[in-house]
């Protein structure tokens, strides 16, 4: 059975390693896991590879990148000096909720650098910046993860830290750029949103679909704004049959045949 | 009120009563199509006589012609003109959801915009057919019916990533003619069924139950619409039984009895039997499957038909007695949509006619509110 073929399953947990690497003065912090094709995981500070990451590194050699600073753009400058320090002339990129737009300027100023890019519920325009004031702490978790108790740690960021980082990251000079640039970039994009997710709702979905030239949008049922917390092993399997396969994951190989 | 013509589109042989199964030697080409015959004269009448609808249903290894109801319905589209087209419904666990989502818009097409739908789980024998386990049948219909509403309305081909379904490419067409989306029901039958629809502005349905349970199930209904922002209606629940109407309550009484018209869920109709094709009663092996007949099968799913009374009568008598019964649906059950079986048992095909006609004579002026 291939790779492709095979249903996530948590067996050893994948032991990440944390280095660091100095990009232009800057100490780049890396944790890494896995052996195969490079995939790069846009990380906030504080996070952590969940169960969807653990699985992932069983097939990809997953490297969560922790990028200081709030500009998207020198984030992703820093991430490209970041991948030649590494030794990696391309590869897969992940970016989650508000390292989207980091990932977005990535694709649009060193689209050679991006063999495939893989948002999970992208948080880049002013008009999908969410209202989170008045939110209780209940209904700020709800909104971000539809079953929590899948999580292995507690991992979501504080409302007000989110309302602030989406201050910084988002603004509209930089909506006009990405609406016009990323019809440029024809590396293949699988945009992942949660069915049950308030703070970006899958219908935004389609707006990705429209704006680069070679995407695919997923909705991941049951899930909220952390799908990969939510649903670690539905998005494993769809991000590492997209990684491994491409636009050829649209297409089925899991067999049907129960015997012979 | 607003009236509906049910048929399950029986096989007019010989079936055991009640429920029985029926397996496929024991079908003849030619009654199956003198039982299509009969059935669509039927629907067509209903359609001429000013019922808001015709429906039909999803049964399978059974005396039921419509395994297949949106085939059915495809050509009840084509012959019925005015009446709206109701597949009540689809057992979405035994099915793909996307081909589904994708016939029912080709049915909204055909029809003209006059589907209706309700989107239901199965019950027990349907299970012997597709290798469904029904112990997963609730999530897997909760899962089916999110997926059919986003292939209905999404306007990008779209990929799922579900529990129980995945599919990578999702670009349902045609698309529906009705905009947002047709009339849906689903089922009104427990607490659980009822929080289902109010979530989803989804009608209920539900059959056989006394008013009073059918109020409850309505206030049951209301009070969770409204934790979601929305309050139902009586034309928001539709109710099903048995109906027949005679002139007088004693004929409709002689009737039912000669004919034995309420005998019981999925009975013969519309043809005498012949003792030379009676068919079987259902194997001991399918009984143990499916924890007994239709009517007192196993409850798979916890909760299904456990808040049904089976016992209320049906609808039958002269057109006043047939009137206050459904007055009182109406008043203490809040029901505003009745779907009325008038072909059942062995009664002939001109009284389920003539019965048909007397309801559309007597019952409408008092009771309809036209939809059309």
């Amino acid at each position: 059975m291939s790779a492709t073929q095979a249903t996530a399953t948590r067996e050893a947990p994948a032991k990440f390693v944390e280095r660091f690497v100095d990009v232009g003065g800057e100490r780049v912090r890396i944790l890494q896991a896995g052996q195969g094709q490079p995939l790069i995981v846009l990380a906030e500070a504080g996070a952590a590879p969940a169960i969807a990451y653990e699985l992932l590194a069983q097939t990809n050699h997953v490297i969560f990148a922790f990028l200081s600073g709030s500009i998207p753009r020198q984030a992703a400058a820093t991430l490209a000096a970041a991948l030649t320090v590494l030794g990696f002339d391309q590869v897969a990129v992940l970016a989650s909720t508000l390292t989207g737009p980091a990932a977005l300027w990535l694709a649009i100023d060193f689209p050679a650098r991006v063999r495939a890019l893989v948002l999970e519920s992208p948080l880049a325009f002013t008009s999908h910046v969410p209202t989170v004031a008045g939110l209780s702490v209940a209904e700020w978790q709800k909104a971000f993860n539809a079953h929590s108790e899948r999580k292995l740690a507690e991992t979501t960021p504080d409302a007000a830290a989110f309302a602030q980082r989406a201050k910084t990251r988002v603004d509209a000079t930089q909506d006009q750029v990405f609406t016009q640039k990323l019809a440029a970039f024809d590396a293949p994009v699988l945009t992942l949103f949660g069915t049950r997710d308030t703070l970006t709702p899958v219908e935004l979905g389609r707006f990705y679909k429209t704006l680069f030239p070679n995407a695919w949008f997923l909705m991941v049922y049951d899930a909220a704004h952390d799908i990969s917390g939510d649903r670690p092993e539905a998005f494993a399997d769809a991000v590492g049959d997209f990684l491994q396969r491409g636009a050829q994951f649209a297409i089925s190989e899991r067999t049907t045949r129960l015997n012979r | 009120m607003k009236f509906g013509l049910f048929s399950l589109i029986t096989y007019a042989g010989d079936a055991p009563l009640p429920g029985g199964l029926i397996a496929p030697k024991n079908y003849r080409p030619e009654q199956s199509l003198e039982s299509l015959r009969l059935n669509f004269e039927l629907f067509e009448a209903a359609d001429t006589l000013g019922f808001d609808w015709v429906s039909v249903s999803e049964h399978h290894y059974s005396t039921s012609m419509t395994p297949s109801p949106i085939v059915a319905a495809a050509a009840l589209s084509q012959r019925v003109k005015r009446a709206d087209i109701a597949v009540l419904g689809p057992s979405l666990p035994f099915l793909n959801p996307v081909r589904t989502a994708e016939e029912l818009a080709m049915l909204d097409n055909l029809s003209g915009g006059r589907l209706m739908v309700a989107l239901l789980r199965g019950t027990p024998p349907e299970y012997l057919t597709y290798g469904t386990n029904p112990a997963e049948s609730r999530p897997m219909f909760e899962e089916a019916v999110e997926l059919m509403l986003r292939a209905w309305s999404e306007p990008e081909p779209f990929g799922w990533e579900g529990a129980y379904y995945r599919f990578r490419t999702v670009a349902v067409s045609p698309t529906l003619v009705q905009k947002p989306r047709p009339r849906i029901l689903a089922s009104g039958n427990s607490v659980e069924s009822l929080e289902f629809a109010a979530r989803h502005r989804f009608d209920i349905a539900f059959s056989f139950a006394n008013p009073t349970t059918a109020g409850r199930h309505f206030a049951t209904y209301k009070e969770k619409a409204q934790n979601y922002g929305w309050t139902p209606t009586a034309d928001n629940v539709l109710y099903r039984h048995y109906c027949y109407i005679a002139e007088t309550d004693a004929a409709a009484a002689e009737d039912n009895e000669r004919y034995g018209f309420y005998a019981g869920y999925g009975g013969r109709s519309l043809i005498a039997p012949t003792q030379a094709e009676a068919m079987p009663a259902t194997p001991k092996s399918v009984a143990d499957a499916i924890g007994g007949i239709v009517a007192q099968s196993r409850d798979y799913g916890g909760t299904a038909n456990s808040a049904i009374d089976r016992s209320i009568p049906p609808i039958i008598g002269s057109p006043d007695t047939v009137i206050r019964r459904l007055e009182e649906l109406r008043d203490v059950g809040h029901v505003g949509r009745v779907d009325l079986i008038f072909s059942s048992g062995q009664l002939p095909h001109e009284l389920a006619l003539k019965s048909l006609t007397l309801f559309a004579r007597d019952v409408f002026p008092a009771l309809q509110i036209r939809a059309h």
